[in-house]
């Protein structure tokens, strides 16, 4: 796994910069939107793979996914989430209605309905950017089954009980891993604060 | 406003966050955000998650050409969608004021939808959403109406559009709670228990995972 990535990590960019060519992508910059195709359609792919996607339909659905990402890039807040996130929310969508043929329901930003937060609550965009770092070093410190747990919980396409047939763990330790790794992600990033 | 004081469970936000949760049951947890912004941060948290373990998932091999193929249809023109209607009430509810998506689903009701009498004082409109033995219908009970007692096999749902109800526990079940505006109440399959309106009556949507089983009379 270390050796596959290697070559690509190296151009890497970072979650910020990540943020900022999703920024010029809906100002209509082709290389801006090419950096982040290089960067994401690759591991929105194998999302797609673990989710239970044949390859040759899983190409077809991150070309679906990287046109909806810069069809949609207008609506991108920087405030509101980071450009993986995003990205990861566009694919996760794109699969429910391409693979399941559902829609996806969503609350709408702009709804006057929409119940506002405390103004005193809402994140600074570089608030929303600490809080993703502290979340990256908190993954990286749960115990391996926990992240385990996490990663086949939000990249398969299943309930936690086929996760639970396939790895031979009883249901109720899976959703006890699960439950742990949330858990302890909060309090790291509580303690971050 | 008072805001909502009962939410989704973790497990339930995460299934959402995930993508797991069906079309039905995903609609409850959406439209409670709506309600809630403790709960949005909650799942606006999540989808960071979500967007970390992309990140970090070792890359794919694509097709090739593929940047090349996408970058060439970057310039097609694309159907714009209908400007989204700005009224934030729900015809078929009386006008009652719905936030999204909720209020775009009841929309999109067929026009021959039409309400049918569950019990005395209760009565439903079907949604069509999910597959059998799912059930998704918006509830309507007078001031005081009553729910059959009924034990589900399954998961149900409950969200509270207008009015309040309690939950008043079957016999073998713990005491449960009241349920006002945006109130999100997820009973677990295999419990007991019946569901009264408030003195206002309520309106809520409620999704059943499985089949209903009525114990007594009602």
């Amino acid at each position: 796994m270390t050796t596959a990535r290697s070559s690509t990590d190296a151009a890497a960019p970072a979650p910020e910069a990540q943020d900022e060519l999703l920024v010029a992508t809906a100002a209509g910059d082709k290389a801006a939107f090419s950096g982040l195709f290089l960067h994401f359609a690759p591991r929105v792919k194998a999302l797609l793979i673990r989710a239970g996607s044949p390859p040759e339909v899983a190409d077809e659905i991150v070309q679906d996914v990287m046109l909806t990402v810069w069809r949609r890039a207008a609506e991108y807040d920087r405030s509101r989430a980071s450009a993986a996130a995003w990205i990861f929310t566009i694919a996760r969508n794109r699969r429910i209605d391409l693979l399941r043929h559902e829609r996806r329901p969503e609350i709408d930003p702009n709804d006057p309905e929409l119940r506002p937060a405390d103004p005193e609550d809402a994140e600074s965009a570089l608030q929303r950017a600490e809080i993703g770092a502290r979340l990256r070093d908190a993954i990286g410190t749960l115990p391996r089954e926990q992240e385990e747990a996490l990663a086949a919980t939000f990249f398969n396409d299943r309930s936690y009980g086929d996760y639970a047939a396939q790895s031979g763990l009883p249901l109720g330790t899976v959703k006890s891993r699960l439950r742990l790794a949330i858990e302890r992600l909060r309090v790291q990033l509580k303690e971050a604060h | 406003m008072t805001l909502p004081r009962h939410h989704p469970p973790e497990a339930l936000l995460l299934e959402y966050a995930t993508g797991v949760l069906r079309e039905a049951q995903a609609l409850a947890v959406a439209t409670h955000l709506a309600y809630c912004p403790d709960c949005r941060r909650q799942a606006a948290l999540l989808d960071e998650l979500g967007g970390v373990l992309l990140d970090t998932l070792p890359p794919e091999p694509l097709a090739p050409d593929m940047l090349t193929a996408v970058v060439s249809r970057l310039d097609e023109g694309i159907a714009v969608p209908a400007p989204k209607t700005r009224t934030a009430t729900a015809d078929v509810l009386g006008g009652l004021l719905v936030p999204e998506p909720l209020r775009g689903y009841l929309a999109r009701l067929p026009q021959q939808s039409s309400w049918t009498v569950l019990t005395s004082g209760v009565e439903a409109l079907h949604m069509a959403l999910g597959h059998a033995p799912v059930v998704a219908e918006i509830l309507k009970m007078a001031p005081g109406s009553a729910l059959p007692v009924h034990r589900h096999t399954d998961q149900e749902l409950i969200l509270t559009l207008q009015g309040s109800f309690s939950e008043e526990a079957g016999p073998h079940s713990a005491k449960g709670g009241c349920y006002g505006v945006g109130d999100l109440g997820e009973f677990e399959g295999g419990s007991t228990h019946t569901v009264v309106a408030g003195k206002d009556g309520c309106v809520c949507y409620r999704v059943l995972a499985g089949p209903v089983e009525r114990l007594a009379a009602g």
